[in-house]
């Protein structure tokens, strides 16, 4: 407690205490609300397969070279969004599959992200959260990543 | 000024400490979890977008918490500009849900019924635990405005607390 809030205290006299402990007892934890929210349902197998498509097209569009990464960056964002719900999820889901985003709050390798993508990428990005959010689904697990990820590898090597 | 990207990186890593206090910021005003976790988010959005302005002689909580206060009260314009939008539609709505009583509501309830600018004063100076100069800082008021808005924001939920009570044990 600080020495301000101390001395506000003292001047109110007994009783306000409890006032400030029943207010501070009361708290939230980060990621209490993605607990809440259901898991996304096992995807049947063509919606998968699209998701992987798309999966692929946005890596391929970030591993296509540093300027062309940055242009790229920022058209895999916009298009994204605009592409619709599965494009969507296949943009906020890739981020773990690569290593970028931990979850859908902004960490250092997501930032790194916005920062060589610019402005429009990070406003695309946030929607995306909200659409997702919107409509009760969540970035994916490690597990359904690793699954993504499998069937995007097998879909490369059947291509 | 805020500019090398390894001083980018360790700005990050110092604001993300703060993420549980920013939910709560948010949280404890009324937002749902969900959307507190969408503020937070914006807010570290703009923090990156606005580092430049980031002085490191500062505390980050004063700057990250000015942030995130312009963040809420832009919030708050969308929804009263949604509100209005559906307003017409609420008012046709015979079987509207109640809102189901939550851990903390009555707390946030307490929170509530104080004015917006006791509230703020509140939530920086006991729940964020700042010193009353920092709170002054990201509210842009003088220190004496905060000491005596705290003053009267503590008679006030003692009382609100108090009545509380004496209604459940009436009841």
């Amino acid at each position: 407690m600080t020495k301000d809030l101390e001395g506000t205290l003292a001047e109110l006299g007994a009783g306000y205490r409890e006032v400030v402990e029943r207010l501070r007892a009361c708290e939230v934890e980060p990621h209490a609300a993605a607990l809440r929210t259901r898991r996304l349902a096992p995807l049947p197998y063509l919606a998968a397969a699209s998701v992987a498509a798309a999966l692929v097209g946005i890596a391929c569009m970030f591993s296509s070279g540093r300027s062309a990464a940055q242009d790229g960056a920022r058209r895999v964002y916009t298009a994204a969004y605009e592409g619709g719900a599965a494009a969507i999820e296949a943009m906020v889901s890739s981020q773990r599959a690569d290593g970028s985003w931990a979850n859908d709050f902004l960490t250092l390798q997501n930032a790194a992200a916005l920062r060589e993508a610019g402005g429009k990428a990070s406003v695309a990005y946030k929607k995306a959260v909200r659409y997702l959010r919107s409509r009760g689904l969540r970035p994916l697990t490690d597990e359904e990543l690793r699954l993504r990820a499998d069937l995007a590898r097998s879909v490369c090597s059947q291509g | 000024m805020w500019s090398s990207r390894s001083s980018d990186e360790s700005l990050l890593v110092e604001a993300k400490k703060l993420e549980k206090n920013l939910l709560n910021f948010f949280w404890r005003q009324g937002v749902s979890l969900s959307e507190g976790e969408d503020l937070v988010q914006e807010t570290y959005l703009r923090l990156w977008n606005y580092r430049s302005r980031y002085e490191p002689t500062a505390k980050l909580s004063t700057f990250l918490f000015t942030i995130a206060r312009q963040v809420r009260i832009d919030a708050l314009r969308r929804q009263t500009r949604r509100e209005a939008r559906e307003e017409a539609w609420e008012r046709d709505r015979a079987d509207a849900p109640q809102p189901t009583k939550m851990a903390g509501d009555d707390v946030r309830w307490a929170l509530g019924r104080l004015p917006s600018a006791m509230r703020e004063v509140v939530e920086l100076g006991i729940l964020q635990d700042l010193p009353y100069a920092e709170v002054a800082e990201i509210l842009g008021i003088p220190v004496g405005t905060v000491k005596s808005r705290m003053f009267n924001a503590l008679k006030r939920l003692k009382e609100i607390f108090d009545d509380e009570g004496s209604g459940r044990n009436a009841g």
